[in-house]
């Protein structure tokens, strides 16, 4: 398949506008319910591979090849460890890492650096 | 078998520049932060051998130059209470926290001496004994010192120090740091004490750092100015060695070079409060315990403290919850530590001791009653509030209300005896962590002008009517500080200066540094 039938085949991969609003809702809700709210949400969406915040936001988490739903398996790979090693990666360089992780998503398979440790990307549900 | 390609779609020319701009900044930055944290300890070693400087040599008198370069920008003059009676003159030091005081251990040293040069010499009496007491967690600093703090220090000025006091990912950002820059030790006190807790390794790592940065350092000034000092931190206990290998493993780099290396002896970390005297009466004992006349370990602990860095609790009973709750004897004073939330710590209401009360039964429950029942006669109340002081609390009372519990109800509550409370808080922000509070001195009998913390003028509608006694100005409190939002009553209004003082707020870290002093009569000790 060459770049540009790939190109057409894709679903609608989330813009990284979309991606970062989805984040900030994230981020909100994990503040606004002091966590506990947020976590306990996030194991049911979990369930249909997405956050929360994609929820609210019309977006999910695919496989970045097959473009299916994910597991739990692979949503934990994602949430518990990519994220954090995002956070880790950003506390070892004032903060810039944190931006790096996230910038990432500004790329042709739209992967934040916790995608691509999970290999899933996102996707815009219409 | 092939696997499918990845999803993709090209970016568009605005996401095509936005990834380039980010390929040559982006990388390049992160590059040079990672890269700074590997030679920093090199480079500070080398700067040592160049300059000549020694962590370990004894530091002198800062000059008034010095001084100017580290005062804390709302630093404001000493005051208290003078009684040609006393014989014991005991200053309460309002620290403000503050990163770029561990800079290395010449600013750490410059830093401490100048609070004693310009908030303690200056209003000493001549020929009388002088005790300076300093917040709880006045070490939490240094934990940041030198090259291994260095990405610490700079998320602290950094737009990263702070996501909300309910969620503190700041905090959590840089103990990941810390925990990174202490690897090393962390390793290696890992293998040798075993597993140790993950919430608390990197107070055991900093083993080296406290010593030199705390124990070293106050025990010093101690000495030098011939006063007796308090300060709290949490840290292992320790031995001195000079062994080649450890000294290469557990000497803080920036320290090197160095012969002597200070080497937790066991993996439990406590609150632990010492008190230095200014004459030497241990001689064997390891560099900063040569003057120590006590330490007490904190009992029982906040659920910050506990839960979130895993510290260990002091004795709780038998013997060794006595001897804790005790003291040494000081210018005719049992003197007694009680490291903030200990002095709270009573086991039964204000006024309301019940028949065969044993107070020291379990510390965690009536750490002061214990306390008063070993005969304590001043309480030191080492404090850091980590909270804002004009707000509500999670009981819904309010702060400054609840305070008086303990720095007011242990010089007036007729159950106990004790004859003075000394109570230095604590200001600054941490990172996400807000430290906030009024410093006092009470005394027990004295009816000077009726004082009191910010809004406590009445009992709330929100507030348990426990309270109710603590309400009002009170003619016990010999010195206090100002607040550093303001004063008056109106609770609104003081909640939103707090608002403003804490991380994000308009006011953000305008902390009033200062001290209060008190001469401490024999007379009004312990009542019959």
């Amino acid at each position: 398949m060459s770049l540009a039938e790939a190109d057409r085949a894709a679903p609608l991969l989330a813009q990284p506008t979309r991606r970062l609003a989805g984040f900030v809702v994230d981020v909100g809700l994990f503040v606004v319910t002091l966590a506990v709210g947020w976590i306990v949400w996030s194991v049911f969406e979990a369930r249909v591979s997405r956050t929360p915040g994609m929820r609210i936001t019309g977006q999910r988490i695919v496989d970045v090849r097959t473009g299916e739903v994910v597991d739990g398996r692979r949503m934990a790979r994602r949430q518990l460890l990519g994220i954090p090693l995002a956070l880790l990666l950003g506390a070892v360089t004032c903060g810039v890492g944190w931006l790096f992780s996230g910038w990432l998503v500004v790329s042709p398979s739209r992967q934040a650096l916790w995608d691509r440790v999970a290999g899933t990307t996102v996707v815009e549900v219409l | 078998m092939n696997r499918p390609p990845k999803l993709r779609r090209r970016l568009s020319v605005t996401g095509r520049l936005c990834r380039g701009v980010g390929w040559v900044t982006l990388v390049p930055l992160m590059v040079f932060a990672v890269g700074l944290q590997f030679v920093g300890a090199p480079a500070a070693m080398v700067g040592n051998l160049v300059t000549g400087e020694r962590a370990d040599q004894r530091a002198g008198t800062p000059s008034a130059r010095e001084c100017d370069e580290v005062r804390s920008p709302r630093q404001e003059p000493t005051s208290g209470h003078v009684d040609p009676d006393g014989t014991l003159r005991v200053f309460a030091i309002q620290y403000t926290l503050d990163f770029s005081d561990v800079v290395d251990y010449a600013t750490w040293r410059t830093t401490v001496r100048c609070l004693m040069e310009e908030l303690v010499q200056p209003y000493r009496r001549p020929g009388q004994p002088t005790m300076v007491v300093f917040p709880e967690d006045m070490g939490l600093p240094t934990i940041a010192m030198g090259t291994r703090g260095w990405s610490a220090r700079q998320q602290a000025r950094s737009f990263a120090r702070s996501a909300s006091e309910a969620v503190p990912l700041g905090l959590a950002g840089a103990l990941g740091q810390l925990n990174l820059a202490y690897a090393p030790q962390v390793a290696a006190y890992q293998a040798r004490l075993g597993p140790i807790d993950p919430r608390k390794q990197v107070f055991v790592a900093a083993t080296d750092t406290f010593v030199r940065a705390v124990n070293i350092t106050f025990s010093e000034i101690a000495r030098d100015y011939g006063v007796y000092v308090v300060v709290s931190n949490n840290q292992a206990a320790y031995r001195q060695t000079s062994n080649p290998a450890e000294v290469a493993v557990f000497a803080d780099p920036q320290a090197q070079p160095t012969d002597t290396a200070y080497v937790a002896t066991s993996q439990r970390v406590t609150n632990t409060t010492f008190l230095w005297g200014p004459d030497v009466v241990n001689r064997s004992a390891p560099d900063g315990n040569q003057n120590l006349l006590f330490a007490n370990e904190k009992v029982p602990l906040t659920p910050l403290e506990k839960d979130l860095i895993g510290l260990d609790e002091g004795p709780r009973s038998g013997p060794a919850a006595e001897a804790n709750a005790g003291g040494p004897e000081i210018a005719g004073f049992k003197v007694g530590l009680a490291t903030s939330y200990p002095a709270f710590a009573y086991g039964y209401p204000f006024g309301e001791r019940p028949a065969g009360f044993e107070p020291c039964a379990d510390t965690a429950v009536s750490f002061a009653a214990c306390q008063d029942a070993q005969g304590v006669t001043v309480q030191i109340q080492a404090d850091a509030n980590p909270g804002r002081w004009a707000t509500t609390t999670l009981d819904g009372n309010w702060q400054p209300l609840e305070w008086m519990s303990s720095v007011w109800r242990s010089v007036a509550d007729p159950t106990v005896g004790f004859a003075y409370n000394v109570t230095p808080m604590m200001n600054g922000n941490l990172l996400d962590l807000v430290f906030d509070g009024q410093t006092s001195i009470t005394g027990r009998g004295f009816s000077g002008r009726p004082q009191m913390f910010v809004g406590n003028d009445r009992l709330g509608a929100a507030d348990s009517e426990d309270l109710a006694v603590y309400a009002g100005a009170k003619q016990e409190f010999l010195a206090m500080t100002p607040w550093s939002g303001g004063s008056g009553n109106d609770r609104a209004r003081l909640e939103r200066e707090a608002t403003a003082l804490a991380p994000r707020g308009v006011r953000e870290g305008e902390y009033t540094q200062t001290a209060v002093f008190a001469d401490l009569v024999p007379k009004t000790q312990r009542l019959p």
